[in-house]
Parts: structure tokens; C-alpha cells; sequence
């Protein structure tokens, strides 16, 4: 049921408008009076249902002029569904209503009166009691319907009518003490609201309030709101509260909030919120939703503290706190501060590091004792106790002062500590790790142990003496070694006294060399003096050393007296080399520029020392190029061979050549890796080879004479044998064919006898009959006879039985009599000739030309069964006559084309037609013996041309002649 | 009654077979060459096939193979060629495709005859052993 909002469910605004007066409300009475007055029409007249009408429309528009008048302080709420219930609700309850009022009220007498005067006093008794309660008018609606059953009932008299009447004017009391009880209800309320008015103001004064509903539309703002944001009431109400958002929220944050308020629970929080100019504000916010009498969520109403300002020095605190934080993170040192109550107010990370301390003891308000104990029983501390160590730190916590010391610890570090007393009691400690640094200092003392070791142990002899006194500081056992006095006997004189070089001046240009930074890189040669007076060779290298302001110059001496003697071995060898018959060539291994070569290398070349320095191995070998010859040279660069040989020619300056065996080696020592050549000129030997080898050409030749034609031989023989082949092949394919070709004919003769003599047999045989049957057998005779005469023609051509007598011949006659026999023969095809253009007289020979078109137009026919036409065309093509045959029959594969005119060659395409490959063959052998010739142009499916080609003046004599001797 | 298809492309030689055969007491369809006869064979399902090799469009070789290879319903139909290439390496190259038999011209007709009805009552003896089995296997 549609409930209009209980006492204690309306907001605080809404305390001064007890009427509800929304428009829902309206329209429910205004339903509730429309139907009542339809009910009273039934039973009465137009002028008591106007007045009805008129007081409810009356109170109606009251209401709403209230509403109207208070509307910005009255919360509205208007949802789909309270229309259609404010109908049914003036439904239900003008129906019982109206029901009584037709039932009872249609015999009393004089009832437009009482029911005026009873609408008057009910509507009255219901406009006041509405100022109450809703319920309370309902029923006083009740009451105006139960007057006048109590009248009628007493009008009618009776007992149940005196029980009824009673009932019901027990019923009215009842109501009226409901009335009255509300009423007294409605004046302790409006004290309590009164109060509720007080603490309202008093939370609108010190508090900031909005009231939204489950949207999020701002519906109320008070004064103090207006202020904060910047908003005038007017923007706010029917607002979002995003329009507050300031963006220094996640998404996320709000989500939760409206999570929390949508359960039905408070929100408690601080909010940054945006005002209308831009700037920020941040406000201690409680969000609180207001449920209605089911229970539903129907409105959330916020509060908010101002809190801007306390944030502002928060912040500050906050970032202060940060970057003091950041810095003891960031120190090297461990860093730990205590209260005065030697407890722990901040450790940085770097601490818990050094003593690898866990989170939960460095946790502010840990006891130094407990700190230290943990260190101690983790046997950090190496030569103190704990007592001893938390003793000796109360002492200086109390003495007030600053106190430094280094404390070994057990795992062999040293730290530094720090300690530094606060005003509030409290103290700093700093510790550092300085093992490093103890750890440096001891390297330097173990690096200076180490180069007297070496300047001690070295084998070259070492000097460290006075620049300008010449005083030694000191010189190593190799020194006196060399030099042949005792470490004591130096350090108590000087190079002078000592008279060491034996050229004193030697001495002052080396040191001045050494001030010029001078030095050639191999050292100074000089020759020292020994205490025994033995003179020897030496390179000296020096350098100034600045120590303690005293200018010291360390000497290096470099015996060099063994490699002198070395030297002069070299020499020897050296002159081996220049003077030795073979050409030796060094070069380098890198440009290829030779660098030495000897005499022998020279002479033969025709070059100069300095011009071959200029060089490469590739210019003096024509036959390779540079690329070549670093192929050739690279297993030597890898290492794979220790050297190669091989024979090249070599070019002289003169452009003359000689051959030459070169054997060529890497050599590695020295700076640079070298190549040496060392080569022979083999000309003579090469020479001699040559003799040799043209001996060894010219018998080669010999057989290979004798080979080809050996195998020229072969190759005639394979001809011949292949040509034996074909003869074969052709043999057995006229074997065949000519099997085939006769079996048929005479399968026909057979086949026709064993019928004869079956249907005599039978008596069966009628004259008619046996005629034809004979017919039959004739047809395949002369089928047969025609076979052997081709068959023969064919024989005697090879044979040279045929023999053409060259005359003068018409051939136009020649050929128009062949297509008259043949159109005899077969008259189902219509054979058409174009003749004109053909000379009047060629020279030939008549019967065979005869025979050339017949068997043209016979296979035109045969070859054509479907196709009646067939076209003979002749004209004149310089000195040729042409004459083609052209049917539109099966055609020719066009792959054998090649192939007609072979003997006993049949075109696939002729499957199944009489015949023997004999006739084209003879037509090829008859035009040749005129010197003439046939061609074939054909498509498979839509016919064959063959065209004739015939020598107007016949055939040459010479031909002929050859032909005859052929 | 015993139907069969002769297929000959020489006109008298085919007019001689037929009328032997309906002689004979067969049912005879005759055809001008192998794809004639293709379609007579499709068309009648004969009991035997008398064919010729040598003819045009489609020969006699070509014919068989088609009926052996697309027409699995007929392999058992009896097939015999009558040619005139009477050489052992042709009538080898017959019987090998399938052929039930090879006769050469000219033709011998009791020959032809005892060949056609060897033939045929094979085909009589192994439709009877079929059937046994098939009862036997009910």
C-alpha cells in the first residue's frame, strides 16, 4: 500500500509542512473525491454533489498552493510508481465509501440536508485531523459515511438497526478519541521538532549539509555549502556531486564510498573537493543514508567539516617528514636516534644492514637494551660483553657528550661510531663501515713491500740514484752482479767516484736526452767501466723520479754484450745469403714490398736493391695477379703449411722472362712476420722438359688419329645397323598390315561361303539370296586385287620397275579424268575442281600424274566419310603448277604429319579404314621422279590439304640422270 | 533369351555375323564401333560381347578397358574379340585386358559357336555356384 512518509522518517526541512502536500498526494484525494461523487450522483442530486466536489477541490488546492509556496524547503520525491498508487489508493478508499452511501443512503428523507451538513462537519473533522495524521483523516473520512448509517438504522427501527447505529456511533467515539490522541501526538512532536529545528540550525551553522538522493543529485544545500563551493542553491539543487569531484581521488575511492552508503552504512572520510572558481578544499566528510519505512534506501544526507587548513600543515609535515626519511635512507652511514627513554624513535635501512637487524626490532619504540641484544646474540661484537658495552654507553648517554670510536666486529669489518647527545635526553648514533678504508691503507703499505721485492729480485740490473750528486739510494743484486760491486760499497759512493762510465760525458748527453725526452726507444749505448776494469756494452734507459723534493733517477742497464757477439754471427750469415747463387727475396708480410733481397736476386732480375724495395713478388710474376697471389700465400698465413712450393715465370726489368722454382716460407721473428722466397732459375731444366713433352704431343697425336677413326668406323657401322633396323621395323609393319588388310577382305568371302552353305544346308538359300551373298563375295575380291596391285606398285617403285616417260601432258585432263573415275566410284560425295589458273601444258608423265591424283582423291574420300565435300584447286606459282586437294574429313594428328609418305605409314586417325600405306608413299615416289613435290597442311576433326607441286619444264635432266644411276 | 552385342565396322562382315548368330537362336544388337557398342552394351545388358578391335572412334581395346575399369556390374559379362590381327603378341595384349576369348579372321562360325557357348555356360556355372552360396549363407 502507498504510504505517505511516518514522522521520523521525514527530513529536517520538511518539520514545518506537516501536510506532505505533494502533488501525489493531491491527486490521490482528487481520485478518492471523483469517485464519491459519481457514487452520490446515484442517489442524489447536482446540487449535493457540487458542494462535495467543490469543498474537496477547495482543500486540494490549498494543499498545493502550500506545496507550491514551500517547495525549494520540501523534499519531493517522485517516482514512477507513486502515481499509479495515489490512484489506487483513492480507489480503495472511496470504494467502501461509496458502496455504504448507495446502500444506505437512497431512502433516508430529507438526506440532501443531513448529507450536506454530515460532508461539512467530515470535512472539517478531516481537514484538521489531516494537520495530525494521515491515518487518522482516513478514518475520519469513515466516520462521515458511518453518521448516516446510524441515522438510517434508527430511521428504520429494529433491534439489529439499534445494534448497528450503536456500533457504529461507538465507532465514531472511538474515532474521535484516535482524533484527539493525535492531536496531543502532534503537540509533543512539534516540540521535539522544534528541538530537532534547534540542533538542525546548530548542525547547519557549524557544519557543512547536502542531502542527495540515490542518484547523487544534490536535493538540499544549506548556506554554509553555498559558501564553500562557490554554487549558488539554485546551480546545486538537481546537481551531480561530481560536479565537486577535484580529481585528486581514484575512481576507486568513490566506488568504494558508494559501495558503503548503497549497504546501507555511514561513510566516514576526507574528501578533496573542487569549488566553483577552481580552487581546492578538503573537507572531514560523513555520508548517511535515510531508509524509508520499507526499509529502502531513499536519500543520503552528507555532512562536512572544513578541514582545508588542518590538511595544508599536515602536507607540510608529511613532505618534511618524507625528505628527512629520503635523506636517511640515502645516507652511507647507519643512523639510529633514541628518546630520552632509550628507546628507538627512527633507524634508517642502512643500519639494519650493518647489523643485519630484521624490521620488527628496528620498529620504533624497541629498547636500546633489546637492540643490543639482539646484536649480541648474534655475536656481532668481538672483544666486549654486553654488559660491558651497554655500561659504557649509559656512561656517556649521562656525561651529555659526543663521543667517537671504532669497533672491530667479529667478522672482521670496523665500524665507525658516532655517538651525539640531544636536548630532549635522547641521543644520535651514527656507524659507518670503514674496513675499506683500514683495507686501503694496508695496500698501500703491502704494494710498497712488494715493488722493493721486485726491484730487489729483478734480473736487469736497477740504479736509483741523485740527479745532479750522482749519490745512489739504492741499486738491486743484478746491479752489483754486473757491475761487480757490493750493495754496501755502492750505497757509499757515487757513479762519479765509482768512475762507472767510461766516457763521462757519455753520462751528461744521457741525462740531457732523458730532460729532452729524447731517449731513442732501443736505450743509450754506452760502455761501462766494472770494478774488475772489464769494459762492457750497454744500453741504459732512465727517467726522473720526484720523491720528497729530491730528484731521483732510476737507471735500467741492459747488458748487451752477448748480443753483440750474436751480431757478428749474423753477419756470417748475412753474407751466405747475399752471396749465394740462389735468388733470396724477403718481403713484408703485410704490404708484400720486398725489404731485402741478395745479389744473385738483383743480377738475374736486372733490378737495384732500392728499385726492388719498391716492389711486390707480383710484379715480378706475370702469370699471377694480386689476388692470386695472396690465395696461394694464405696456408702459409694460417699456419696450416710451413711453406709451399711452385714454378712460375718471372719477369726481368728487361720484359724477358725465365722460369723459376720457388720455395716460400713465413718467418716470424723480428717486429714484423716476413715471407723469404728463396728461387732457382729453371730455364735450361725447363727447356729440356719441353723437348720432352713435344716428343710425348706428337705421339699422342698419332693415336688420337688412330682413335677417331676407330671410332668414325663405329659410327658408320651404328648408322648402317641402325638403318638395317628400320628396314626391319618396316618389313614387320607390312607384314602386319598387310595380314590385317587381307584377313579382312577374306573374313568377308569366309564368313559369306559359311552362309551359303548353311542356308542350302537348310534349303533355306533363295535365288535372290545367293545373288547377293556372291555380290559380297566379289567386293571383297576386287577389295583384295586392289590391295596387291598397291602392294605390288609399291615393290616395283623400289624395284625401279615404275619408270616415268616425260611427254607433254595436259594437266588439267589429268586431273579431271582422276575425279570423273572417282566420282563414278563414289557418288555420294561431290567433288568440285577450280582448274583455270593451271598452265595449259606442263611436261610429265600422264599415267602417272593419273595415278598421283587418284589416289589423291580416293583417300580424300576415304578419309572423309561424313564430309561429302572435297575441292580440288590448281594455279601457277612461278615456274610450278599447284594443284591441292582439300576434304573436310577426320584430319591428321598434327605430330604425324611428318610421317605421311612413309611406307606403310598410317595416321592414327584412320583406325578402321581399309588401306595400306602404300598410297601417299607412291604419290611422294612419282612427284619426286618429276622433280616435283607433296605437302600436307591438315587439323585433326575438320580436315587435310595435299597440295602437288609440279616443275612446269619437268623434271631437271640432271635429276633425272642421277635418279637413273641411282 | 541369349542376348548378344556384335560390334564390326565392316558393314558385310557384321550382316554375315548377325545373321548367323539369330540362327543360332540368340538376341542380337549390333554396333558400327566401340563407342556404338558402348552404348548398346549400357543399353541391353547382354549375356556376351562379340567385338572387332580394329575401328574407328573408339577400337575394341579401348571399349574393354572402359567397360572393365567404369562398370564394375558387368565385369563378369562375357567379352570376346574377333580380329583381324591374328599376330601372338595382339591376341596376347587381348586376352590380358580381359578378354574371355580371342578369335582371328577370317572366321571359322563353329568355332565362333563353341567359343561363345563355352563362354556362356561358364557364366552359367558361376552364377549357380553364386547362388549356392547365398543360400548357404542364409
Amino acid at each position: 500500500m502507498w504510504r505517505l512518509p511516518s514522522l521520523d522518517q521525514i527530513g529536517p526541512e520538511q518539520f514545518t509542512d506537516l501536510f506532505k502536500s505533494t502533488p501525489i498526494a493531491t491527486i490521490g484525494q482528487l481520485v478518492n473525491a471523483t469517485i464519491v461523487a459519481i457514487a452520490l450522483y446515484s442517489v442524489t442530486d447536482i446540487y449535493t454533489i457540487t458542494v462535495w466536489w467543490t469543498i474537496n477541490l477547495a482543500m486540494c488546492s490549498w494543499t498545493m498552493w502550500r506545496w507550491h509556496q514551500n517547495r525549494n524547503r520540501i523534499i519531493t520525491r517522485i517516482s514512477s510508481k507513486a502515481i499509479p498508487r495515489a490512484i489506487l489508493s483513492g480507489f480503495l478508499y472511496a470504494l467502501p465509501w461509496s458502496m455504504l452511501v448507495i446502500l444506505f443512503l437512497g431512502e433516508i428523507p430529507h438526506f440532501e440536508e443531513l448529507l450536506m451538513g454530515i460532508a461539512v462537519i467530515g470535512m472539517a473533522a478531516a481537514g484538521s485531523v489531516q494537520l495530525a495524521r494521515v491515518y487518522p483523516a482516513a478514518l475520519t473520512y469513515l466516520a462521515t459515511i458511518l453518521v448516516p448509517i446510524i441515522v438510517k438504522s434508527i430511521a428504520l427501527g429494529g433491534l439489529q438497526y439499534y445494534l448497528l447505529a450503536g456500533l457504529s456511533i461507538s465507532y465514531i467515539f472511538y474515532l474521535f478519541s484516535v482524533v484527539i490522541n493525535s492531536a496531543i501526538t502532534l503537540i509533543e512532536r512539534s516540540t521535539a521538532l522544534n528541538e530537532l529545528s534547534s540542533h538542525k540550525l546548530a548542525l547547519d551553522e557549524h557544519s557543512i549539509v547536502t542531502v542527495m538522493d540515490t542518484k547523487g543529485t544534490i536535493i538540499y544545500a544549506n548556506d554554509k555549502f553555498c559558501d564553500i563551493s562557490g554554487y549558488d542553491r539554485e546551480e546545486l539543487i538537481g546537481a551531480s556531486h561530481r560536479i565537486l569531484r577535484s580529481g585528486h581521488h581514484s575512481v576507486e575511492f568513490y566506488k568504494k564510498i558508494y559501495r558503503t552508503i548503497t549497504k546501507g552504512k555511514s561513510w566516514h572520510g576526507e574528501i578533496q573537493n573542487r569549488a566553483k572558481d577552481g580552487s581546492y578544499y578538503w573537507v572531514d566528510t560523513t555520508i548517511t543514508p535515510f531508509r524509508d519505512g520499507e526499509g529502502k534506501i531513499v536519500q543520503y544526507i552528507v555532512i562536512r567539516t572544513d578541514i582545508t587548513d588542518q590538511k595544508k600543515v599536515t602536507e607540510t609535515l608529511i613532505t618534511q617528514n618524507k625528505q628527512f626519511n629520503a635523506a636517511l635512507v640515502n645516507m652511507t652511514q647507519g643512523l639510529c636516534v633514541f628518546d630520552g627513554d632509550q628507546r628507538l624513535i627512527i633507524a634508517n635501512e642502512r643500519y639494519a644492514d650493518l647489523y643485519d637487524l630484521p624490521a620488527e626490532i628496528l620498529k620504533p619504540g624497541t629498547t636500546l637494551r633489546r637492540i643490543l641484544e639482539y646484536r649480541f646474540a648474534k655475536g656481532v661484537y668481538l672483544d666486549t660483553t654486553f654488559e660491558d658495552y651497554y655500561q659504557e654507553m649509559m656512561k656517556w648517554v649521562s656525561n651529555g657528550v659526543s663521543e667517537n670510536k671504532i669497533q672491530q666486529l667479529s667478522d672482521g669489518r670496523s665500524i665507525d661510531i658516532k655517538h651525539s647527545p640531544m636536548e630532549n635526553g635522547g641521543w644520535l648514533t651514527s656507524h659507518e663501515d670503514i674496513t675499506e678504508k683500514v683495507t686501503a691503507g694496508e695496500e698501500i703499505h703491502a704494494s710498497q713491500e712488494l715493488f722493493s721485492k721486485a726491484f730487489e729480485l729483478s734480473p736487469v740490473p736497477l740504479s736509483i740514484a741523485n740527479a745532479d750528486s750522482g749519490a745512489f739510494y739504492n741499486v738491486n743484486k743484478a746491479w752489483t752482479k754486473t757491475f761487480g760491486y757490493s750493495h754496501a760499497e755502492a750505497m757509499a759512493s757515487s757513479v762519479a767516484k765509482l768512475e762507472l762510465w767510461i766516457n763521462p760525458d757519455d753520462r751528461l748527453a744521457f741525462l740531457d736526452k732523458i730532460r729532452n725526452n729524447d731517449l731513442p726507444t732501443h736505450g743509450f749505448e754506452a760502455k761501462i767501466r766494472c770494478k774488475n776494469s772489464q769494459e762492457i756494452d750497454v744500453l741504459a734507459y732512465g727517467e726522473f723520479v720526484e720523491v720528497n723534493d729530491e730528484e731521483l733517477l732510476f737507471i735500467v742497464i741492459h747488458d748487451i754484450n752477448e748480443r753483440k757477439k750474436a751480431e757478428a754471427t749474423n753477419l756470417r750469415l748475412s753474407r751466405i745469403v747475399e752471396d749465394s747463387v740462389n735468388e733470396v727475396f724477403v718481403f713484408d708480410a703485410e704490404t708484400l714490398k720486398f725489404v731485402q733481397v741478395n745479389a744473385a736476386a738483383c743480377k738475374n732480375t736486372g733490378y737495384t736493391v732500392e728499385e726492388l724495395t719498391k716492389l711486390t713478388p707480383v710484379d715480378l710474376k706475370p702469370e699471377f695477379t694480386f689476388e692470386q697471389f695472396e690465395a696461394a700465400i694464405t696456408p702459409l698465413r694460417c699456419g696450416e703449411l710451413k711453406h709451399i712450393k711452385f714454378q712460375t715465370t718471372h719477369c726481368r726489368k728487361d720484359g724477358s722472362h725465365y722460369d723459376a722454382d720457388i720455395v716460400l716460407q713465413q718467418i716470424n721473428t723480428g717486429n714484423r712476420p716476413v715471407f723469404a722466397a728463396i728461387i732457382e732459375d729453371i730455364t735450361d731444366q725447363k727447356l729440356a722438359e719441353k723437348e720432352l713433352a713435344a716428343h710425348r704431343d706428337h705421339l699422342q697425336n698419332l693415336v688420337d688419329t688412330a682413335t677417331k677413326d676407330l671410332q668414325i668406323n663405329a659410327a658408320e657401322l651404328k648408322l648402317a645397323l641402325a638403318k638395317e633396323q628400320e628396314l626391319n621395323r618396316l618389313q614387320r609393319e607390312f607384314v602386319s598390315m598387310a595380314s590385317h588388310e587381307f584377313r579382312t577382305p577374306l573374313a568377308i568371302i569366309d564368313t559369306t561361303a559359311q552362309r551359303i552353305k548353311r542356308q542350302a544346308g537348310n534349303n533355306n538359300l533363295t535365288p535372290e539370296d545367293a545373288i547377293q551373298r556372291v555380290a559380297k563375295i566379289r567386293d571383297a575380291v576386287e577389295r583384295m586385287a586392289r590391295l596387291m596391285e598397291s602392294t605390288l606398285d609399291a615393290t616395283r617403285m623400289e624395284e625401279g620397275i615404275i619408270k616415268v616417260e616425260i611427254g607433254v601432258c595436259d594437266i588439267r585432263d589429268v586431273v579431271l579424268d582422276a575425279m570423273t573415275d572417282q566420282i563414278e566410284l563414289t557418288p555420294s560425295h561431290n567433288i568440285t575442281s577450280e582448274l583455270r589458273a593451271l598452265p595449259d601444258e606442263i611436261l610429265g608423265d600422264s599415267g602417272a600424274l593419273n595415278q598421283v591424283f587418284t589416289n589423291l582423291l580416293s583417300n580424300a574420300v576415304k578419309y572423309a566419310p561424313d564430309a561429302p565435300d572435297i575441292e580440288i584447286m590448281g594455279h601457277t606459282e612461278g615456274d610450278q603448277a599447284v594443284i591441292a586437294v582439300r576434304d573436310y574429313g577426320m584430319g591428321i594428328d598434327e605430330d604425324e604429319l611428318g610421317r605421311i609418305g612413309e611406307r606403310f605409314f598410317r595416321a592414327t586417325t584412320s583406325t578402321g579404314i581399309e588401306g595400306t600405306g602404300i598410297g601417299l608413299n607412291l604419290v611422294q615416289m612419282l612427284l619426286k621422279q618429276h622433280g616435283g613435290a607433296l605437302s600436307v597442311e591438315s587439323t585433326k576433326g575438320e580436315g587435310s590439304t595435299f597440295t602437288v607441286r609440279l616443275p612446269i619444264a619437268g623434271p631437271d635432266q640432271k635429276m633425272l640422270a642421277d635418279n637413273e644411276a641411282a | 533369351m541369349t542376348t548378344i552385342v556384335c560390334i564390326e565396322d565392316e558393314a558385310d562382315l557384321r550382316e554375315n555375323l548377325v545373321e548367323e548368330l539369330e540362327d543360332e537362336g540368340y538376341d542380337v544388337y549390333q554396333a558400327r564401333d566401340g563407342e556404338e557398342g558402348l552404348e548398346v552394351i549400357l543399353n541391353h545388358k547382354p549375356d556376351l560381347v562379340l567385338s572387332d578391335i580394329t575401328m574407328p572412334r573408339k577400337d575394341g581395346y579401348e571399349l574393354l578397358k572402359e567397360l572393365r575399369e567404369n562398370y564394375p556390374l558387368m565385369a563378369e559379362m562375357p567379352f570376346i574379340f574377333v580380329s583381324a590381327l591374328a599376330d601372338k603378341d595382339r591376341v596376347l595384349a587381348g586376352l590380358k585386358i580381359g578378354a574371355d576369348g580371342y578369335l582371328t579372321k577370317p572366321i571359322d562360325f563353329e568355332l565362333l559357336h563353341a567359343t561363345i557357348h563355352t563362354s556362356l555356360r561358364q557364366m552359367a556355372r558361376i552364377k549357380k555356384k553364386q547362388e549356392e552360396v547365398f543360400e548357404l549363407d542364409i
